[in-house]
């Protein structure tokens, strides 16, 4: 038994666990990042890894930690990608996926309250078998959690209609640094629930949520629209939507080098290029109507209309983004959010990237509200050869140069977004969130080394002309690689 | 990772699709139950990444890692949730077969494995007994053996010796013969198919007895084969054309759409069953072999049966934890994994459940009486047995 795990206190030792094999597990995420690019000067395996049955559990562990100086980094499903459930300066690892209890619910008030590691398809299943669902979920609902989706800022399908996660939170459950247990609603002043949304566990931690839920509704009808020029989706769209009739999710789809992607991932070859789905939701006439007018704006525009299977396929498919990977081996990209009035800008950048750098990209995103695009760009790359593994790396940095252009910032910081701090917040929203922090957490115990500020390797002024260099390399060896053929 | 190629090259293809995106946690009967990170299908994947990449691979396993890739039911529920659509039933039998090279295998699976290889079947019992089963049919032994057989019927090993579930081809020989339909029972020239070997990445012995069923089949000239057990025909469907290196030219199907077909056809007919009834779908029939219809169509057609279906059902089913001997390797686990099935059982108000597979109504009967239930477990053949009016 390690030393640590012997300082915990007894009622959590059963619940902790010091071995290596099991501690591995933790060191980790979604990105596939090299072990040699974590190496000395981070501490991704966690000394220990506490999985706790109640907010007791949490509780008793961040005063313990509190006390003896443990960083403790709270981790949901570990489906993110920037780290921001993967340690940095090692400690205890707080595996949230036992706070599972789904209940009570209060059918008359259309709530439910639901343990932090609840996995959000499990909520939406049993929703669903009562009449009602989630007014929004993400893409990843079959492996994310609640806690930790709300936790990342709470983005999903259907935030252009009901708004983001934020909006269904009637109540929220954190346990604070020290260990103070406490129960949030909207009108909490002193502690805004607001506060803890997208703090990726750096505040406190969130063991249960109150949401409210949408009656299922009667109806849904999805449509699809293929374009020649991306120019046209953004006009499209931008009109469509400043009208009534607004749909619960609109999809965009924008491929580098058309069938053959698509292809790939399973798709119609058929498929333009350029398209979007619009789903609508509610009472029959609501969808009816909404479809209606979305065709007559057809009109208009240079656009081809797609089967309707093509579009019902497309919604079914909503949480299978990731069968992009199958054509792996491995998969490299920037989640970013862009404005729809730059949307034809970003993905004219994404082309000339993937020109330049002969490396055919794809591009898909969603609507968040009328004005701004929650977008994925992602491209292939092979992380068993090291070298141009390394050199792909460097893209992804040019990608969120791209989003900058175009009015965008990267989603989520975690570790590897921070040398993007200062593009994702303003001068004086970084204060306000570093004033949060040393309020409620002035030790710095709850997932340290992330969020706030740059690692010294990840700082702008070392980053920056790092992957200009890398991926100035790559061109070069690209070009090389174009004349020798 | 067709052909059964474990090569490190083809594990290494398939293990490196993984994104850990952890639906298939969500899925898992054995994370459910463990409830560590560890035990994830996510992180199997992992910590084989990790053995691929070191030099030479494999050569440090941790004692953990061989322990979790056998805790495993086979219940195919990750591979249904996997969005990169990993052939995980393949990677997890690759690396169970590096693990066994290395001698990084259960001492029950070696066990098994001997067994098969001097008897026949996974019970050590003379492979001359296995359809003494039938000892109290009018006419045995000649009844199983008639002159131009409509099917012929594979029991399996579990239903052939074991004492609560002989009744199972002893109901499915009782129905045949109030059809008229002649049904050649393959008695002592069955052999194991295999499968808990097939499951366990060993292919050497598997092959073996794959080979000799098949050459008894061809050598009765049997063109139909009618299964008792999915699990047998599991590998007969999936891993015998690989042995064979191409199609087997024979019909194969599982009792429970060859039973449907005669319900369709009129021939089989039964009286009322006035119970609240529900079904559980087995793994290796539903998952592996996709059949969920024939066995509802079955129940469907007796007369005064309330069919209800349990909470999870057909490709959503859960495993009973019996699948690819964890009872054997880890008791414990497996009982743990049943718990959730038997809860649903519980909770859907039923009077009778039935199954269409040995090892699941094995697991659900002693389980259930294990939590003091009246509820009767049964096999759908010992129900249409029960039943058939013709
Ligand atoms: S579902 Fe598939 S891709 Fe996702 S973590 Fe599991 S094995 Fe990997
Ligand atoms: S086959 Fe079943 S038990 Fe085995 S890893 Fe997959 S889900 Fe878990």
């Amino acid at each position: 038994m390690s030393e640590l795990l012997t300082k915990l206190p007894a009622q959590l030792r059963e619940l902790a666990t010091d071995s290596l094999y099991e501690r591995l597990a933790y060191s980790h995420d979604m990105s596939p990042v090299e072990g040699f690019l974590t190496g000395d000067w981070l501490k991704t395996v966690p000394d220990l890894v506490v999985l706790p049955h109640s907010r007791e559990d949490v509780a008793l562990l961040l005063a313990w930690a509190e006390e003896e100086r443990i960083p403790v980094t709270p981790r949901g499903a570990g489906s993110t990608s920037l780290f921001q459930s993967v340690p940095a300066k090692g400690g205890v690892v707080c595996d949230l996926s036992w706070l599972n209890t789904i209940g009570p619910w209060d059918l008359t008030a259309g709530t439910v309250r639901v343990g932090a590691g609840t996995i959000i398809y499990d909520l939406i299943q049993q929703a669903e078998m009562r009449g009602w669902t989630l007014a929004t979920f993400p893409s990843s609902a079959p492996g994310g959690t609640i806690g930790g989706w709300f936790n990342n800022g709470g983005r999903g399908y259907g935030a252009l209609l009901h708004g983001n996660l934020l909006e269904q939170v009637r109540g929220l459950e954190v346990v604070l640094p020290g260990g103070r247990i406490e129960w949030l609603t909207r009108d909490n002043s002193e502690l805004p629930i607001e506060w803890f949304l997208g703090s990726e566990g750096t505040l406190g931690i969130v063991t249960q949520l109150e949401i409210e839920l949408l009656r299922r509704p009667e109806a849904q009808g999805h449509i699809a629209f293929g374009f020649h020029d991306i120019a046209e989706l953004q006009d499209f769209l931008t009109n469509y939507l400043w009208g009534p009739f607004l749909p619960y999710n609109v999809t965009f789809v924008s491929t580098t080098s058309g069938g053959q992607q698509l292809q790939r991932i399973n798709w119609d070859a058929m498929l333009p290029s350029n398209f979007f789905v619009a789903s609508f939701f509610g009472s029959l006439d609501h969808v009816e109507l909404g479809i209606q007018r979305m065709r007559a704006f057809k009109s208009e525009y240079r656009v081809r209309q797609l089967p309707n299977w093509q579009a019902e396929k497309f919604w079914q498919d909503r949480y299978y983004n990731f069968r992009l990977q199958r054509t792996g081996p491995s998969l490299l990209g920037a989640e970013v959010v862009v404005p729809l009035a730059m949307i034809s800008h970003y993905t004219r950048g994404i082309e000339q990237l993937a020109t330049a750098q002969r490396k055919p990209m794809i591009t898909y995103g969603y609507l968040i509200n009328r004005k701004e695009v929650y977008v994925t760009t992602m491209f292939w790359s092979d992380e068993a050869r090291t070298i141009s593994y390394l050199l792909d790396l460097s893209l992804v940095s040019a990608l969120y140069n791209i989003a900058l252009k175009a009015e965008g910032k990267p989603v989520g910081i975690g570790l590897w977004n921070t040398p993007y701090l200062r593009h994702i917040y303003s001068a004086r929203e970084r204060r306000a969130m570093w004033e949060r922090k040393q309020k409620l957490d002035p030790q710095l115990i709850l997932n340290p080394g992330k969020t706030y500020r740059a690692t010294k390797l990840l700082r702008p002024s070392v980053f920056s002309p790092a992957m200009l260099l890398t991926r100035g390399f790559r061109k070069l060896i690209t070009r090389i690689g174009r004349a020798r053929s | 990772m067709k052909n059964k190629d474990y090569s490190f090259s083809k594990l290494h293809a398939e293990a490196f699709t993984c994104i850990q995106c952890g639906y298939c946690r969500r899925v898992c009967p054995v994370y459910q139950k463990i409830g560590r990170e560890s035990a994830t299908p996510r992180n199997k994947v992992y910590q084989l990444q990790n053995l691929l990449s070191s030099y030479p691979p494999f050569a440090n396993i941790p004692p953990e890692f061989a322990e979790r890739f056998w805790q495993c039911t086979h219940c195919r529920r990750c591979v249904d949730v996997c969005p990169a659509h990993m052939d995980l039933m393949n990677l997890w039998q690759g690396v169970k077969h590096q693990l066994a090279k290395r001698g990084a295998v259960p001492k029950q699976i070696m066990a098994t494995k001997q067994r098969i290889k001097e008897h026949g079947n996974i019970f050590a019992n003379p492979n001359e007994v296995r359809s003494y089963w039938a000892l109290s049919l009018p006419g045995y032994p000649e009844v199983l053996r008639p002159q131009d057989p409509e099917i012929a019927v594979f029991v399996g090993c579990v239903a052939s010796f074991y004492p609560l579930l002989v009744t199972i081809p002893l109901a499915f020989a009782q129905i045949m013969l109030k059809l008229g339909i002649k049904a050649y029972f393959l008695g002592a020239d069955e052999y194991c198919c295999g499968h808990p070997l097939i499951t366990a990445g060993e292919v050497a012995v598997s092959r073996e007895v794959a080979r000799k069923n098949l050459a008894k089949i061809r050598e009765l000239g049997l063109e139909k084969l009618v299964f008792l057990c999915p699990s047998c025909l599991s590998s007969w469907h999936e891993d015998y054309p690989v042995y064979n290196q191409g199609e087997l030219g024979i019909t194969l199907v599982h009792y429970t759409e060859y039973l449907a077909d005669l319900v369709r056809e009129g021939r089989l007919q039964f009286a009322p069953y006035p119970h609240r009834t529900t079904y559980h779908d087995p793994c290796d029939l539903g998952r592996h072999l996709g059949i969920y219809d024939p066995p509802r169509r079955i129940l469907q057609s007796i007369p005064e049966l309330e069919f209800v279906e349990l909470a999870n059902n057909r490709a959503d089913s859960l495993c009973c934890g019996g699948g690819a001997s964890l009872h054997m390797i880890d008791q414990e686990l497996a009982l743990g994994i049943r718990h959730a099935r038997l809860e649903q059982i519980k909770a859907s108000g039923v009077e009778t459940v039935v199954t269409a597979c040995g090892e699941c109504r094995q697991v659900l009967t002693f389980g259930l009486q294990d939590v003091k239930s009246a509820i009767r477990v049964l096999d759908i053949a010992e129900l249409a047995a029960e039943l058939v009016v013709n």
